[in-house]
């Protein structure tokens, strides 16, 4: 075992009382260029043994930039002052061979892109090995080996010993997020900070990670800081919850204090924002479809297909839908599902393998050239990424223009008067027309890609996943631009996303799709509440609600439908 | 793998075959055709026709080039009548020679390129960071030519430890026999490489240290210095080797100098002569067998580095 | 101008090599094309009764050549031929590759593959070579070196732009603008060849050093500007003939000048690259 080498209750049985991490009036500031940014100003957590405490915020608000701290990580520009106790040592004044010694073995670290955090050069055993051969330098090989496998096998990883030779890059994402845990609590630390790790993960992965976290905390009394945006997670792992924004605590409170009687303003409107999981209390407005007149999407056995000739693979396989005019039609899936290939493909992005796309009554595969193009005007799309989404180079009045210069559409005067036009639209006002992407925040990026999309006035939007990177405030508020411009001008509207509660709120029509194929397709009061297909029900389970007594039960739900 | 392997080396057969259509084009572009070319300004009009017929140059291009793929396929690199000796004779010759003094300056090189690639980005934007990145970089931008007089007039001329001139022996064992005289030439070939390597293995260092999994490993409590001498270098020299396939032309071209200047009896002296003189035969040929070389090079450089990346080897499996 | 171009002017500013190289640029610059206009010395015909002459003797600074020039004036004359190839054909060889690479990476697939085979073949027949054999067949003159030296040099841009193409075509904006029914000369000239101007811009400056090194090799191998006409690299190899009789000053001048502007365009690359925050790209 290798918590052997460690004396439990030894020197620090005095100790016992004293948290497992005390901040303290803590500040990190940033130096660059005569410009100072103040980062963390004063924050006061005591992280008591056993714990799992959920540090949580939008981005910006400080929370990864303290745990940092606390791990002595931060980069040389960073100031900080306050102090860092571990039990009885300051982390905060102690010299870097000390924080060495701590860091791995009475500190364990989970971040949050499982790809990226591992060395994608050496095997996963040899880099669980080393944390243990750093930490415990006295082991033989044989007993480090051994140490690997049975963390491995703590961290819910099967055949450890087929893992031993892997790379990092021959696991799937869940597996890698327990490698990651693996080497975070190989020396069984007191203390195991989690920044974002589940965030990366699809539902169900996150799910069993944020059980195998309670599973390691019942099991060897760690305590755990949990690092989210996710009330949802919070909502399912803490015991108790620090809410940070800009830099401050603006409140403290154990999970069910916080979630029934949130005290700060800002708290309140944080779980306001937080998009939920509920039936329709109205339907959504009914579907105009006229008699005779065709959808303005009918996608029939579409398949589409990827990779060189030979070894060609499916991405999507037999997916048919309808949207008709004004109707919103969710499109959910997992990553790897195929979601976002219908989406590209409706717009013509990609050529069906088999099946048929029509748009507004043309099967795109029969139009010519100029036909194709004259119906793609009428076609819109918006993107994930708001980093991605508008050109870097260009104004915003260049490219939300650009539609208009692609198709020929107005001349200069008009196409300006349109651009302001559509500024106003997404509530951006015209006076952002001159701006550059990286002038703006991700929410006006995006509103700013959703403004772009209307600028033709389009018949039908794909948006895939238009909103998911944003921070829940402001997917709030883009959301509901999106909802009144959709109401307002009726088109219909493909909307991909991972998030249940998001299409939930939007979608008079769900459909659930799983490694291409569609797997359940209904309205969302009964898709969502009332799923026919088992891995719907796996999926609806997985999600945690921002509510700690309802997710405790339905915590209860899920394993005892997973135990046979 | 093997997928891998075929495809990559069905790409460098095209390589190939497209550089036998540029040698070939290369004799047809010359002044007065392949035949004025071969035999020389002076040749006659009745010496050329006769020429032409004998080697085919009279047939359509097509069938001239096929002929040309043919006589390649059995070794026939022509024949140059200014040394009156078989092309291929003579590379059979020189090749080895300059292999092993390419092979050996480029070892010099990256022997102190790598750690001092590796030192200076531990030591950035310091003292010694700033003061070696310079020198670095003014023997990058020192003609190979002028570094070797230099060396000569401060090696062998004022304090005359060394030779100025390569031995010249006829095989490889005379050639290092007289070790004293490939130190120069091996040292010039080498500073070039060197700098470029050495300023490619820093940035690589540098690069890296921003990636996630160096703050993992910091986290795990790893020292810096191993964080950089394990987990970066690591990552740093999977795509060095690569680099290094790509950098087999720019060694190749300063064979030439460094040969020339020293006086290396190798491939790069012999083309400066036949350059020298117009030789077209074993110009060409010089070309055909150093771009064939390029690209198996780098076809085994690209090998090498699926071998030892595993991300590259498991993509491919 | 964009505010994204002023914070690279204002990072390359903050780079003090960088500047300094720009400095060195500039001044040789000066020296080489406005030089002549106050230095008037004849650099056509020769002056054997004043061949060799050491510095300072009969009113030469930097003495003369073997057949009499004022090595001053030459140091002009043979500057501009070389500034003038370096930054002709570095700028040639950027444009070509730019170009090319930008539609390999951008249309993929066959195009792509032949495309890449093409550059493959040019990189693997050595420069030095080929400039060699082109030089058996045609006479040099400046505006043969440029277009010479450029169509050898256009490989390496080609290969760096390729595979900043190769991403950018994945970026969302692209995606975007295709599904808008935008096409290539679009999707090529708007968003990705304005989106790599930073790889371009950083390997221009690179490839810049790197044709002015290589116009002193054809030199020095005979194949550079004819008599009387001459270059850096020109009257180096033509001043190593004489390093036993000690005519030092007809070596140190063109060879401090190589390495002087060599290593300027170098810096100014390196602080383009750190301006653009860029990663490295093979270089």
């Amino acid at each position: 075992m290798t918590g052997g080498a460690r004396e439990v209750g030894g020197p620090r049985a005095g100790s016992e009382r004293l948290p497992v991490l005390d901040i303290a009036g803590l500040s990190v500031d940033f130096v660059g260029r005569g410009q100072v940014t103040h980062a963390v100003r004063s924050v006061s957590i005591a992280v008591e043994r056993g714990e799992i405490l959920a540090l949580v915020g939008e981005s910006g608000s400080g929370k990864s930039v303290t745990a940092m701290a606390a791990m002595r990580l931060l980069p040389p520009t960073a100031r900080v002052s306050g102090s860092i106790r571990l039990g009885e040592v300051d982390l905060a004044a102690s010299g870097a061979p000390d924080i060495r010694s701590i860091r791995g073995s009475r500190i364990g670290m989970v971040f949050q892109d499982p790809m990226r955090a591992l060395n994608p050069v050496f095997t996963v055993g040899w880099q669980v090995a080393e944390t243990i051969r750093l930490h415990q330098p006295g082991l033989s090989r044989a007993e480090r080996t051994a140490g690997v496998l049975d963390v491995l096998e703590r961290a819910g990883i099967p055949e450890p010993r087929r893992r031993l030779e892997q790379y990092p890059h021959e696991l799937s994402g869940g597996l890698r997020q327990r490698v990651m845990i693996a080497m975070a609590v190989a020396n069984e630390p007191e203390l195991v900070i989690a920044d974002e790790a589940t965030t990366a993960l699809d539902v169900t992965v996150q799910a069993e990670i944020l059980e195998l976290f309670r599973e390691l905390r019942e099991r060897t009394g760690m305590a755990l800081v949990v690092i989210t945006h996710n009330m949802g997670v919070v909502a399912d792992v803490a015991d108790r919850v620090v809410v940070m924004r800009a830099g401050e605590v603006v409140e403290q409170a154990p999970v069910e204090a916080l979630f029934a009687q949130p005290e700060h303003a800002y708290t309140r409107e944080l779980l306001s924002a937080v998009p939920r999981l509920s039936r329709p209390r109205a339907t959504p407005a009914e579907p105009v479809r006229a008699e005779g007149r065709p959808a303005v999407l009918e996608i029939r056995d579409l398949a589409v297909e990827f990779g060189p000739r030979g070894r060609r693979f499916r991405a999507v396989d037999g997916v048919s839908l309808q949207i008709a005019a004004g109707q919103v039609v969710g499109l959910v899936g997992e990553s790897g599902s195929g979601k976002s290939t219908v989406g590209r493909a409706a717009v013509g992005l990609y050529p069906p393998a088999a099946g048929s796309i029509s748009v507004l009554g043309h099967d795109l595969a029969r139009l010519s050239r100029r036909e194709l193009q004259r119906l793609r005007r009428s076609c819109a799309l918006v993107l994930q990424d708001p980093a991605s989404s508008l050109d870097p180079r260009m104004t915003l009045r260049q490219s939300i223009a650009e539609p208009m210069a692609i198709n020929g559409v107005g001349r200069r005067s008009s196409r300006e008067r349109r651009v302001a036009e559509v500024l106003d639209m997404v509530r951006l006002g015209a006076g952002f027309a001159g701006r550059y992407p990286h002038e703006l925040s991700g929410g006006q990026l995006q509103r700013a890609s959703i403004a772009r999309a209307l600028v033709l006035e389009p018949r039908l939007l794909v948006a895939d996943e238009p909103t998911s990177a944003l921070d829940v405030s402001v997917q709030a508020s883009v959301l509901e631009v999106f909802l009144d411009l959709q109401r307002e001008i009726g088109f219909a509207c493909l909307f991909i996303t991972h998030d249940l509660a998001v299409v939930s709120m939007l979608a008079s029509e769900v459909i659930i799709m799983s490694q291409g194929r569609v797997v359940e397709t209904g309205a969302p009061g009964s898709v969502l509440f009332e799923p026919r297909e088992e891995y719907t029900r796996r999926l609806v389970g997985a999600a945690p609600v921002p509510d700690p007594v309802e997710q405790r039960r339905r915590r209860r739900e899920r394993i005892a439908s997973l135990r046979p | 793998m093997g997928r891998f392997v075929v495809h990559r080396a069905a790409q460098a057969a095209v390589v190939v075959v497209l550089v036998t259509v540029v040698t070939f084009l290369l004799l047809h572009a010359l002044p007065g055709g392949p035949a004025r070319g071969i035999l020389g300004l002076k040749a006659t009009r009745i010496q050329i026709e006769q020429f032409d017929k004998a080697n085919g140059f009279d047939e359509s291009l097509p069938q001239q080039y096929w002929s040309y793929l043919v006589r390649l396929l059995h070794g026939n690199l022509g024949t140059s009548y200014k040394l009156n000796q078989s092309v291929s004779s003579l590379l059979v010759e020189r090749v080895p020679k300059t292999l092993l003094l390419t092979a050996m300056s480029t070892a010099v090189a990256l022997f102190v390129a790598v750690p001092l690639g590796v030192w200076q980005a531990l030591h950035r934007h310091r003292v010694g960071d700033h003061v070696t990145s310079s020198l670095a970089l003014i023997g990058y931008a020192t003609p190979t030519f002028f570094l070797a007089l230099v060396l000569v007039i401060v090696f062998a001329e004022k304090w005359p430890l060394l030779p100025p001139e390569a031995p010249q022996g006829t095989s490889i064992s005379s050639l290092l026999a007289h070790f004293s005289g490939l130190v120069l030439p091996i040292v010039t070939g080498a500073v070039t490489t060197l700098a470029a390597f050495s300023r490619y293995v820093r940035s690589s260092v540098l690069d890296n240290l921003a990636e996630d999994y160096v703050r993992t490993a910091r986290a795990k409590g790893v020292s810096e210095r191993r964080v950089v001498w394990i987990h970066v270098l690591r990552n740093s020299l999977t795509s060095l080797v690569a680099l290094l396939g790509y950098y087999l032309p720019v060694l190749f071209g300063g064979a030439v100098v460094v040969e020339s200047i020293y006086n290396y009896p190798g491939v790069g002296l012999l083309f400066w002569n036949a350059a020298q003189q117009s030789d077209y035969p074993v110009l060409l040929g010089v070309v055909l067998v150093i771009s064939v070389a390029t690209v198996v090079g780098s076809l085994a450089a690209d090998l090498a580095q699926a071998a030892i990346d595993p991300r590259v080897r498991g993509a491919l499996r | 101008m964009s505010t994204a171009t002023d914070s690279v002017y204002r990072r390359f500013l903050r780079h003090r090599l960088g500047v300094a190289g720009l400095a060195v640029i500039v001044l040789l610059f000066a020296f080489c094309f406005l030089g002549p206009v106050f230095y008037h010395t004849n650099q056509v015909e020769t002056n054997i009764l004043a061949a060799n002459l050491a510095p300072g003797v009969q009113g030469h600074p930097l003495g003369t050549t073997d057949v009499g020039f004022d090595e001053l004036g030459r140091l002009m004359v043979g500057g501009r031929s070389s500034l003038e190839i370096g930054l002709a054909a570095g700028l040639l060889a950027t444009g070509i590759g730019t170009i090319w690479g930008a539609v390999a990476g951008y249309a993929g697939g066959w195009l792509d593959a032949v495309m890449m085979r093409i550059v493959d073949t040019g990189i693997a027949i050595p420069a030095l070579f080929l400039l060699l054999v082109a030089g058996t067949i045609v006479r040099p003159t400046v505006g043969v070196l440029i277009v010479v030296i450029g169509v050898v040099s256009w490989l390496v841009p080609a290969r760096l732009v390729r595979a900043e193409s190769l991403t950018l075509a994945n970026r969302e904006y692209v995606l975007t603008m295709k599904a808008l029914g935008g096409g290539s000369t679009r999707a090529i000239g708007r968003h990705i060849v304005p989106n790599a101007i930073g790889t371009v811009v950083v390997n221009a400056t690179f490839q810049v050093a790197d044709a002015i090194l290589l116009v002193a090799y054809v030199s020095f191998l005979g194949l550079g500007v004819p008599f009387p006409g001459t270059d850096w690299g020109g009257m180096l190899s033509n001043g190593i003939s004489y390093t036993y009789d000690g005519y030092w000053w007809m070596i140190v001048p063109p060879g401090v000048a190589i390495i002087l502007v060599v290593f300027a365009f170098n810096v100014i690359g390196d602080a383009l690259r750190d301006a653009f925050e860029l990663r490295l790209e093979g270089r």
